[in-house]
Order: C-alpha cells, then sequence, then structure tokens
C-alpha cells in the first residue's frame, strides 16, 4: 500500500477528511485496507480512553478528605503563648477600659476594612492541585483552554481564593423539638459531638477574584425571605431513582448555616 | 444494533407516555439535544446538550467512574461522551464529546419570568427526559431553600412533582414545553414528618391540582413523587463555571457558619481563618442583622442573601457584639 493510500486511512480513522473525500476512500477500500483502518480506528478509540483516565487515581474530594483527616486544625496560637500574653492582654483591657469611658458614652460603630485582602492568606498551608474542590475535574485534558461559548458565560480566571471548613471549636446547644430525625444531626448544632465535615478550596494567589453571578442579585426566586419552604439534602442516594435524599425541615429548626 | 433497540425502546416509551397532545410537540422540540447515556448495555441516564461544541450537562449518578460513556441520540446517532467535571453541591456533572453532532442546538436555559408566580395551584407543565423516555412533570414551586454539601451551603431549588414513583430520574435535564432547560433532577424528597413541631402529620402530598392533558379530565394522583433541581440562579453558576476553560464552578462565601439566634439574627458559631470575614474582623458570637441593609433574622437569611452574592464584591454586615452594633466591609470570595 502506498504511503498516500494509508495516510488518507489514518485520516479517515480519525474523522479528518471532508464529508465528500471520506466517500471517495471508503469507496475505495479493499480488504487490506479495512483491516488497517479498523485497527487506526481502534488506536482512536483507546486514544480516546486514554484522555478520560484521571491524571491520577484519586479523587479530588478523597484527595481532600484524606488531608483533612490527617488533621487540619484551627491554630491556637495562645496555648503557646498565653503565660507571655495574659499580662500584656490585662493590661491593654484595661487602658481600654479607660479609654471607653473617656469617650462621651453613645453606641459606637466600628467600621473595619478588610481592604488589602491576599488571597493567600485563605490556605497558606495547604496546596493542592489546582482544581476547584467542589468541581471535581475528571479529564485532564480538559485542562486545555478551549473557546467556549454559552450566553452570559464570562471567562473566569483560575480559582483565586479558598478557606479551610473548619469545625466550630465551641459547641451551643440549641433547644429543638423531640422529633429530630437523626442524620439532621450532622447538621444540626443541638449534638455533642463536634462536626467534622471540612471542606477546601485550593488557593491561586496568581490571579484576582472572579466574579461569579453577576446576574445573580435580581433573580425573583430570592428576592423575598417569608413563606419558603427548606429542605435538607442528605449524600445518600435513593436506590431506585439514584437521586439524593431530601427532607423536610421545620422553618423553626436552627441548623447551621454556611457562607 | 444497539442503538436500534434503544431507539426503539425511546420510541415504545415516548409513544406509551406522550400521547398527549401537549408533551409530543414538545419532545419534538428537544429530543435532538438529548442523549441517553450508556455504558455497555446499562442506560444510566440522559444528559443536555449545553454547548454546541458537545459539552452535555447531567447528574454525576449518570457517571460510571471516570471512563468513557456512550451517548445515544433518538435519532440512533452514537456519539462518545468523556465526564469532565462535577459539583459535588449540586450534585450537577460535566460531559464532553469529540464527535460530530451536527448542528444540533445548545438548549437555552428557563428562567422564570418577572411577575409570574408558579405554585401548586399554577403549577408550569414540564417533560422530563428520562432514561426510559420522555415524560410529564409539573413545577410547582422555584422558592425552596435546600441546605446541601459539607459547606451546609444554601442553593435554591426548582420543586418539581412526578405522578407516582418514577424509575431512575437522577440526572435527568427537565425542560418546559418551548424547549427551555429548566434543571437536571437532583434529589428526591422523602415522605416523613418534618423535623419540629410546626408539621407533624408527615402525610405524603396527593392530590395536587393538575391540567387536563388534550382534554382529558385529570386522574386523581395516587401520590406525587417530589424531586428538586437547582433553580436558575445555581444552574446558571454552574454552567457557567463548567463552560470556563477550567470547567471550575465558583461560589460566594465570607468563611462563616451561622445558626439562628435566640433574638434576632444569624449567631456567627464559626468564623474560619484567614477568611473574608475573619480579616475584616467579624468574630464568633457576633450576630449577623443586616448584609447591605437587608435585614437577616435567622440563619436561613444569611445563606439565601450570600446565595445572592457575587464573588470579588464588598457587602456591608452589621452585627451586634456586647450590645452594640459593629458594620463590617467584607470582600466576598469563595
Amino acid at each position: 500500500m502506498k504511503r498516500r493510500d494509508e495516510d488518507q486511512l489514518i485520516h479517515l480513522a480519525f474523522g479528518e477528511l471532508a464529508a465528500d473525500e471520506a466517500a471517495r476512500v471508503e469507496a475505495a477500500l479493499t480488504p487490506d485496507s479495512v483491516q488497517l483502518l479498523d485497527g487506526y480506528r481502534s488506536l482512536k478509540n483507546d486514544l480516546k480512553l486514554l484522555n478520560a483516565a484521571p491524571a491520577a487515581s484519586i479523587g479530588t474530594e478523597r484527595l481532600r478528605e484524606a488531608i483533612l483527616r490527617q488533621g487540619l486544625k484551627r491554630k491556637a496560637p495562645l496555648a503557646r503563648w498565653g503565660l507571655v500574653l495574659a499580662p500584656c492582654l490585662s493590661a491593654l483591657l484595661v487602658l481600654a477600659f479607660f479609654s471607653a469611658q473617656s469617650n462621651n458614652g453613645s453606641s459606637t460603630t466600628v467600621v473595619t476594612e478588610s481592604g488589602g485582602f491576599d488571597p493567600t492568606m485563605f490556605l497558606p498551608a495547604m496546596r493542592q492541585p489546582a482544581l476547584h474542590p467542589e468541581t471535581e475535574i475528571t479529564n485532564a485534558s480538559e485542562a486545555v483552554r478551549e473557546d467556549v461559548a454559552f450566553p452570559q458565560a464570562e471567562s473566569p480566571k483560575p480559582v483565586t481564593q479558598a478557606f479551610v471548613v473548619s469545625a466550630p471549636k465551641r459547641i451551643r446547644r440549641v433547644h429543638l423539638s423531640p422529633t429530630v430525625d437523626p442524620r439532621l444531626l450532622a447538621l444540626d448544632v443541638s449534638h455533642d459531638s463536634s462536626p467534622t465535615e471540612q471542606t477546601s478550596q485550593e488557593p491561586d494567589p496568581s490571579a484576582p477574584p472572579v466574579s461569579a453571578t453577576p446576574f445573580a442579585a435580581d433573580d425573583p426566586s430570592l428576592a423575598t425571605p417569608d413563606g419558603r419552604d427548606i429542605i435538607v439534602v442528605h449524600d445518600a442516594q435513593d436506590r431506585v431513582t439514584g437521586a439524593q435524599q431530601a427532607t423536610e425541615v421545620d422553618p423553626t429548626t436552627n441548623v447551621v448555616v454556611g457562607g | 444494533m444497539l442503538s436500534l433497540a434503544v431507539s426503539i425502546v425511546l420510541c415504545q416509551a415516548a409513544s406509551s407516555k406522550l400521547d398527549d397532545a401537549v408533551l409530543a410537540p414538545a419532545w419534538a422540540k428537544i429530543q435532538a439535544s438529548v442523549v441517553v447515556v450508556m455504558k455497555g448495555e446499562s442506560r444510566r441516564g440522559t444528559a443536555a446538550l449545553i454547548d454546541a461544541q458537545g459539552y452535555f450537562i447531567t447528574g454525576r449518578s449518570v457517571l460510571a467512574g471516570n471512563g468513557a460513556l456512550e451517548g445515544l441520540f433518538a435519532d440512533g446517532t452514537r456519539i462518545t461522551l468523556f465526564p469532565v467535571a462535577s459539583d459535588a453541591p449540586t450534585q450537577l456533572a460535566l460531559l464532553r464529546t469529540y464527535d460530530r453532532i451536527g448542528d444540533r442546538h445548545a438548549v437555552p436555559l428557563y428562567r422564570l419570568p418577572l411577575g409570574e408566580v408558579v405554585d401548586a395551584t399554577h403549577p408550569k407543565i414540564l417533560i422530563a427526559a428520562l432514561a426510559d423516555g420522555p415524560t410529564g412533570a409539573q413545577l410547582v414551586n422555584t422558592r425552596t431553600l435546600a441546605l446541601v454539601g459539607n459547606g451546609h451551603e444554601v442553593i435554591n431549588v426548582n420543586e418539581i412533582h412526578f405522578d407516582g414513583r418514577p424509575g431512575r430520574v437522577a440526572g435527568a435535564p427537565v425542560f418546559t414545553l418551548e424547549g427551555s432547560l429548566v434543571g437536571v433532577l437532583s434529589a428526591m424528597l422523602e415522605h416523613k414528618p418534618r423535623v419540629g413541631a410546626a408539621f407533624e402529620g408527615g402525610a405524603p402530598r396527593q392530590n395536587i391540582p393538575r391540567p387536563s392533558f388534550a382534554g382529558q379530565p385529570a386522574a386523581p394522583s395516587q401520590g406525587d413523587s417530589v424531586l428538586y433541581s437547582p433553580g436558575f440562579v445555581v444552574m446558571q453558576r454552574v454552567i457557567t463555571g463548567f463552560l470556563t476553560p477550567e470547567h471550575a464552578v465558583v461560589r460566594p462565601a465570607i468563611g462563616v457558619f451561622c445558626q439562628d439566634s435566640p433574638e434576632s439574627g444569624a449567631l456567627v458559631d464559626a468564623v474560619l481563618d484567614d477568611s473574608p470575614a475573619d480579616l475584616a474582623g467579624i468574630k464568633e458570637g457576633d450576630v449577623i442583622i443586616s448584609i447591605d441593609g437587608a435585614p437577616i433574622r435567622k440563619a436561613f437569611d444569611f445563606g439565601r442573601t450570600m446565595l445572592r452574592q457575587t464573588v470579588g464584591s464588598t457587602i456591608s454586615i452589621s452585627a451586634r457584639r456586647h450590645g452594640r452594633v459593629l458594620d463590617f466591609k467584607v470582600r466576598v470570595g469563595m
């Protein structure tokens, strides 16, 4: 077989020929070239499968859980320096007290700015692959930039900020009615065991924040707070439907909300 | 052969369920943009084309690991689908094909028009592309809030009712009769008593008013299945993120966990180290009472208000601390 014919077969197998050209080549196929063509098509399929394989067999979420299980704990700087700092803080408190007394006594409004925000401060000790944690990228080849077109879709820069969601240190007791769905305990603050779930997001200090939803603010479905049904969506899936199980929550129930 | 068999199944399902003059034209509009997702001989669900470059949206439950899947259009066209990304809180997933899909059009995202109300007495008829064929459904509520994911994030969801108990619905796209994508089914309501004292009955929702199809009187419901799909804001946020080069979804957050204050407001139960809230000076025990002037009466108000924010914007938070009201300027992170 001529080299040129073989090239044509390769182009045909990989779908790179125009329709009329593909038809011409297919019409001229011999048994040998059919076998060769099948081989190339099989190769193409194998390449696709390779393409679909993750960069590592470990998923982002499992990686995150593994890291978090190793104990990303909240800092307790005072534990070490407590003995040194305590007298200083006491003195400062006394000074602050007398300073406050010397004011005119009106209710003070303090305005603080979070300006100078440094995204690298979010998670200084943690560096994970440049993936958004709750957006699991499953195809490594998709990291390649592509021109995409979706109405109103901005092209945000890479994820820039992240913070570790760690469990609250203090456990507050909140009264609940006796009929507590045990699955809600993971969300409810009335139980004794400290919540352990943590999420994290990878920081990328090189880019500014991304504007995520410039269109959300005027959505009428979010405008009014009253009269809303509230559900909690659980991880457990219904065996028949494959859907996650949801439970209605009375609006008076006190659950932990993150944001 | 496989495609023929599935096409026959689809057609049979369609003919059995869509013998209705209302739903059949709707299915004709959208069927070219919907694929049945297959793994071998198993139909795992369906997916809707959201970008002409070959991106499809579906549910995470439709994926089978990270391996390639097969997509089958109603006209018998087969394509290879590759999982690209998934979003844990919403259970949405992105698939892509590199095969030619012809001139199929990407479905637009539906947004409830301003002033239009959807509720149990004014439901909106939908068509759901289930794996065993399209079927009718009703959108009865767009105002439900859901608490999802490890971050206890509040999102808005659409409440969608089906007659009886449908089969495998997770990941199925749901459309208006005009062919716009309303959402992807992700969660199903368990008919159990609500937690709390205000609702002790726990009876399944029944006898939801439904319009008649093709002039036939509506049959009384034997008990609807209540499913949820992410609402418009969340769908648009996820799709927008999916279609970026990084396929990453970003969510506005300032890094606090709240619960209801015994008085009015959202009691800050935890502030995450180095989060925007931490940098702005918000502390545990503060009670958030307003954001940008909007009153915050309970923790869910805080979550709902955060859902409306934009990453990178600066918001004004008023909080009570030891009887004083403090104002904070917080830059929204994610």
